[in-house]
């Protein structure tokens, strides 16, 4: 055995304590590990805390309907706000409502939303997927409201709102602690006007919105859950296909309404008709192209009212409009009943000023004496259940229809009638062989007649196929027939079987509508009403009674393909003469239309706000959009005829170091590029303007002068050296590229080169007057050119990504492949010596169309296959400017006119 | 004899009185055919429009009236034949057209008497409007525009506006007026209206409200005086070196003659008179000449050095060694005259005053 000195012992001992250390240092976890493990934990705790949250939040609710108590006039209720709200936003009409002065200064947040990145968020959209029900009271005003907004699982942000409530600073809204409203202590008011403040109070799940205030008190403590019956239960429940379902008090409602509108006797009269304190589903859905509506109101006649047989029988199937002939435009169709039972209904509904009772029984005695026949006789033995008015186009007079129930009866009563002494009767007319015979109508009809606004003191009228047709002039008569008999009917027609109901039901008045030939007289208006209808070109109206009920469908379609219309709010006039140019401009401050008047006024207007900014710059000058992306918060360059150089923002404020006074003045109006402003100069040179103010100057070899704006792509310039012996230079980077070898023209030409990029080449191609075309590929004359065009040129090409467009004097549009095949349109009757040609991208979709303007004030747009766009021609001289001003996914086309106009076209 | 008479008319009262028993007063009259198929056709009025609109434009233009008697006649023919019509819209129509051609006839008394009666069938016709704007019975075409329901009749309105435009010299609105109206309507209006529309674009840039300076501009050939006189009127600079803008024409003559605005580049040549025809070449001459002034250029023949190896003319109608060959090449490159095809400068034709005046605004 071994001994050990003590050194080696002590070497031994320290060394196992060190073995022993080092093994608890293994066995130990490291810090970063433990850190990484506490922050798992505190992230796990975290997690599981929000979520136990949002559960608590989610399961822990109260039923909105507890917080609305139940004598409102209207319940909107929306089981997702954002599926039913946000496709609202893209609609035409709100564009309308938002251009009226009342809502202008609504209109830029609007539009910034409809703009907004936001509504493509899907966190955004979850957040406002919200399930909302508000009530309308009617009782003190019409602006008092109550809406509950169920925040389901993100109530947890309300639960918590005491904890961060000190945090919130928003203008107008108010945190308010009261001890005035028992049960609504603490709640938030946000001030919107003088007349407007809105009471907010998150309760568990909800949020609770009120403009008035006791109401905002009975919501919150009040539990209205009890007070709903369980058929007002069942209808609120009811899903429907609209996103948005209305229930509605009818009574309530339409007592509200009468009450405002004053004096309508008749309508006063129908109120007892409808049940009270039932409600009615209202279900609505609107787009673009269509509108939709159905409502149910329960009615309960009084036993003793003259209307009761109306209301109880259900609506028939009218057999009319399958014999309509599609010349109708408009027409009213009651089918409620036959004419005795009308007139029962009718006569205790008319004021008593009218002395309808009196104005019957003297008709009565008179139709005796004279005719030896009773008026009901007269009347009711022949007609049958439906009465119509038609409207026609360009025709003054409407055409009355009758159902003939007995036709022998008719002819009975009419051949009494006729051959008295005091009816007189011409049926001397014939109008495409068929005999329209003239009845003057005796004044005691008349008389009774005047009672419902008809005035027809003599008719012309025929019978066919069961309905006797009246007008007081043959024309709409004669064209009713013969369309009818060459067999266009209206119910043939797609306009008209795009609007019927879903299902095919009784109606006991019907009421349509089409836009598409003319405007009706009653929309002949410039309201707000009338422009939104104007949308939709085609409606109609159903009302249908049976079984107690009421049921009202309307549906209207938009038939506008193709159209085009003015923007609201344009043309603009304006007071001086404008360059032919606009620049249309999206920039950080909203989207800006500038454009130049008598050379010197620089003017921008916001296309939102409706807010105009002028500059007057000193001297006549050329105004281009700023490319470069180095600053683009400034978007125009400014060029004046001394050679000062602008840089301009949307206020029409000037950058910090401009204006640039060149070394000589402009020989040509400049063009912008990648890399700032290119101004060709007197001086032989070409000036390259920075953003940051910097100017470069490129000495050129020129026989000739510059003349024209370069031709620019990317970092290339082109430049044409004018002259008889012309050249073309290319410069790039600031250098000019082919000083020694440019590439030559034989002849005069006009304007500059076109430039295109081609797998890594650049190609230049050049057109003289003459028509000698040529095209280089990287400053090499391709095989085949020059060519020759037939046709003489005041204008040079101008590029798209793959062709060439030139454009001759008589008005030929030429489109050219780098391969030099050509296609050519002409433009009927026009000539184009101080033609206006250019390529644009209107809706920055890589899809670009070639637009011209010939020697007028009419512009044409062309697709690449060199086919018309769709609303062109237009109105517009010069070169047009594109950019989607309303937030709808498609650019609105802006030019200005030579009668000094700035347009602004919607092309959808 | 008068018994015989007397039963014989007795025997015919009898009849007529059996006759009248058996059908009543009212089918004694004559019955009246109408057939909407041979008065309405489309294509009629449609012709019928397009006659009136041409005899319109010819009237407006002030054409001689001989060539269009017997179209006056022949419409106002079928305008009547036509007016048998039931249809009241296109009955109103024709009489306001028919009202239109008493006008253009210089009967007024008639032509408002056709007005009355279209107003009367029928309200809301785009002609009617017209004839009673002609008539001066409407206070604002726009107004009117508003109440019109189909873009068509907006459009006549339009080009109504633009006749109105033209004959106010406002050249520029007209022209676009024009251009608007036609976008809408049918071609044979911009057919018939073609040459007013041409000369509302030619005339485009006149904004003068002089009467004397608007008609000088309207000329199509000028003095060798006139050129001097619009030049001035065009140019500051040019006005001051002349003698300034209360200068005749003859003290411009002389000065332009003094400064050898008027003189050949390349060689003596007689001087042209004041009032001499002003050529294309020698409009050329006299910008060249002014160009080289104010540009301080030295040497005005630069081109004849230059193209000296060159074998032939880059223009086929004026040779090398032509007196004017640098003043043309001059102007063409400097863009203030133009070469008719790119090849040919047609040095002898005529220049209008308009292209003298756009040509006198870009000397600098």
């Amino acid at each position: 055995m071994q001994t050990l000195t003590p050194t080696a012992k002590w070497r031994t001992n320290f060394m196992e304590e060190q073995h022993h250390t080092e093994q608890t240092k293994k066995k130990k976890k490291p810090f970063f590990i433990k850190l990484l493990t506490g922050i798992f934990w505190l992230v796990l705790f975290v997690v599981l805390l929000l979520l136990a949250g949002f559960i608590f939040s989610a399961l822990h609710k109260k039923n909105s309907l507890s917080m609305l108590p139940p004598d409102y006039s209207l319940h909107l209720h929306m089981d997702n706000a954002w599926k039913a709200v946000n496709p609202l936003v893209d609609l035409e009409a709100a564009d309308i409502i938002l251009s009226q002065p009342q809502f202008l200064s609504l209109r830029p947040a609007f539009m910034s939303w409809r703009t907004s990145a936001l509504r493509q968020n899907k966190l955004v959209a979850l957040a406002a997927s919200r399930k909302i029900d508000a009530a309308l009271y009617t009782e003190n005003s019409f602006t008092d409201f109550i809406a509950v907004v169920d925040l389901s699982f993100l109530s947890l942000a309300t639960r918590l709102l005491p904890l961060y409530k000190s945090l919130i600073n928003v203008e107008n809204l108010y945190y308010i602690e009261t001890t005035l409203h028992p049960g609504v202590e603490k709640f938030f008011a946000f001030h919107v006007s003088n007349d407007m403040t809105i009471y907010i109070k998150p309760i568990q799940n909800t949020l609770v919105l009120s403009s008035n205030l006791e109401l905002f008190e009975r919501a919150i403590t009040i539990d209205n859950s009890s007070s709903y019956s369980k058929d007002a239960l069942m209808l609120i429940k009811t899903k429907t296909e609209n996103p948005i379902h209305v229930i509605a008090n009818a009574s309530k409602l339409s007592s509200t309404l009468l009450t405002s509108t004053e004096d309508n006797y008749m309508l006063s009269q129908l109120l007892p008709l409808i049940k009270e304190n039932t409600f009615s589903l209202i279900s609505f859905g609107i787009t673009d192209s269509r509108i939709k509506a159905e409502a149910n109101i329960p009615l309960d006649p009084p036993e003793n009212s003259s209307l009761s047989r109306l209301v109880t029988a259900p609506s028939k199937l009218p057999s009319l409009p399958a014999r309509l002939s599609d010349r109708v435009q408009y027409y009213t169709l009651i089918n409620a009943g036959s004419l005795e039972e009308l007139k029962n209904a009718a006569f205790p509904l008319l004021p008593p000023e009218k002395k309808i009772d009196s104005l019957w029984s003297t008709g009565n005695s008179l139709c005796k004496a004279l005719f030896n026949t009773s008026l009901e006789d007269l009347l009711f033995s022949w007609s049958g259940n439906e009465f119509a008015v038609l409207g026609m186009e360009g025709v003054d007079n409407p055409v009355f229809a009758i159902q003939v129930r007995d036709e022998k009866q008719r002819q009975k009563i009419f051949d009494r009638v006729i051959s008295s002494i005091i009816v007189k009767s011409d049926t001397s007319l014939i109008v495409d062989g068929m005999r329209l015979p003239q009845l003057m109508l005796p004044s005691f009809l008349q008389a009774l007649l005047g009672a419902f606004n008809i005035n027809l003191p003599s008719a012309y009228y025929y019978v066919h196929d069961g309905y006797i047709y009246l007008s007081l002039s043959p024309e709409p008569l004669s064209a009713l027939y013969s369309s009818s008999a060459a067999g266009s009917f209206i119910a043939m027609k797609e306009e008209w079987k795009d609007v019927q109901p879903r299902l095919t039901r009784g109606t006991s008045l019907s009421l349509f509508y089409n836009l598409a030939q003319s405007t009706p007289f009653f929309l002949r208006n410039d309201n707000v009403l009338t422009q939104i209808l104007d949308l939709y070109t085609i409606g109609r109206t159903d009302l249908a009674l049976g079984n107690s009920n009421l049921s009202l469908t309307l549906n209207a379609v938009s038939r506008h393909s193709g159209d085009l219309r003015s923007l609201n709010g344009f043309p603009l006039e304006l007071l001086g003469k404008p360059s032919p140019y606009t620049i249309a401009k999206q920039t950080k401050d909203g989207p800006f239309i500038f454009w130049l008047e008598d050379q010197t006024k620089l003017s921008a207007l916001n296309t939102v706000t409706k807010e105009k900014t002028e500059l007057t710059l000193p001297d006549p000058c050329f105004i281009t959009e700023n490319t470069s992306t180095s600053d683009d918060s400034y978007c125009i360059w400014a060029s004046t005829r001394r050679g000062e150089v602008y840089l301009i923002n949307s206020s029409l404020q000037i950058k910090a170091g401009f204006p640039i006074t060149l070394s000589s003045t402009p020989s040509a109006d400049a063009s912008a590029f990648a890399g700032g402003l290119a101004v060709p100069l007197t001086n032989s040179s070409l000036a390259l303007v920075e953003t940051n103010g910097k100017t470069r100057y490129v000495e050129l070899p020129l026989f000739g002068s510059l003349k024209a704006a370069p031709g620019v792509l990317g970092e290339n310039i082109a430049l044409y050296d004018k002259s008889i012996m012309g050249s073309i230079f290319i410069v790039k980077n600031g250098v000019c590229i082919n000083e020694d070898a440019p590439m030559e023209v034989s002849g005069i030409a006009f304007g500059s080169p076109a430039l295109m990029e081609q797998k890594g080449s650049l190609l230049t191609a050049f057109i003289t007057q003459s028509g000698e075309l040529s095209l280089w590929r990287d400053g090499r004359m391709e095989t085949g050119f020059p060519k020759q065009l037939e046709g003489i040129f005041f204008h040079n090409l101008v590029a798209s990504d793959s062709y060439f467009y030139a454009l001759s004097s008589d008005a030929r549009l030429f489109r050219i492949s780098p391969k030099g095949e050509v296609l050519i349109v002409q433009i009927p009757n026009a000539s184009a010596e101080n033609p206006f040609l250019c390529v644009l991208e209107p809706n920055k979709n890589k899809i670009s169309h070639v637009y011209v303007c010939p020697d007028g004030n009419a512009i044409y747009g062309f697709n690449e296959k060199m086919e018309l766009l769709t609303a062109f021609p237009l109105a517009g001289w010069g070169t047009p400017s594109f950019m989607d001003t309303n937030g709808d996914k498609r650019a609105e086309c802006f030019t200005v006119s030579m009668n000094n106009t700035l347009n602004a076209w919607n092309l959808r | 004899m008068k018994k015989i008479i007397f039963y014989k008319s007795l025997t015919a009262l009898c009849f007529s009185f059996l006759f009248m028993n058996f059908f009543s007063c009212a089918t004694l009259k004559d019955d009246v055919q109408v057939s909407t198929e041979d008065s309405l056709e489309e294509d009629a009025m449609t012709l019928l429009e397009k006659r009136v609109c041409e005899l319109d434009a010819q009237t407006f233009m002030g054409m001689p009236s001989d060539s269009s008697g017997a179209n006056l006649t022949r419409l106002l023919e079928d305008a009547k034949a036509a007016s048998s019509s039931v249809q009241k819209a296109q009955y109103a129509k024709l009489q306001a057209l028919q009202g239109r051609i008493y006008l253009m006839e210089g009967k007024r008394k008639k032509a408002k008497e056709c007005y009355t009666d279209s107003v009367n069938t029928y309200k809301g016709e785009v002609q009617g409007v017209i004839l009673a704007n002609r008539l001066s019975l409407v206070h604002s075409l726009d107004e009117e525009a508003a109440k019109l329901s189909t873009s068509r009749d907006k459009a006549l309105l339009t080009l109504e506006k633009a006749l109105q435009a033209y004959g106010e010299n406002q050249y520029a609105a007209s022209l676009s007026l024009f251009d608007t109206a036609f976008i809408s309507l049918p071609a044979f209006y911009k057919n018939a209206y073609k040459d007013i529309r041409a000369k509302a674009w030619e005339y485009r840039n006149i904004t003068g409200s002089e009467k004397a300076g608007t008609d000088l501009l309207k000329k199509t050939t000028v003095t060798v005086g006139e050129l001097l006189v619009i030049a001035c009127q065009e140019n500051e600079k040019l006005q001051s070196l002349l003698g300034g803008s209360a200068a005749s024409q003859n003290t411009l003559y002389r000065k332009a003659c003094a400064l050898g605005f008027l003189s050949s580049v390349t060689e003596e040549s007689a001087l042209p008179l004041e009032n001499d025809f002003c050529s294309k070449v020698l409009a050329a001459r006299f910008f060249w000449n002014v160009h080289a002034y104010l540009t301080g250029m030295e040497n005005t023949a630069p081109y004849t050095e230059k193209l000296s190896k060159r074998k032939a003319s880059p223009f086929q109608d004026l040779p090398f060694g032509n007196a004017d060959f640098d003043a043309v090449m001059g102007c063409v490159e400097n863009e203030y005259l133009n070469l008719k095809d790119g090849i040919h400068f047609e040095p002898e034709s005529s220049v209008s005053a308009l292209l003298l005046s756009e040509a006198a605004k870009k000397l600098r």
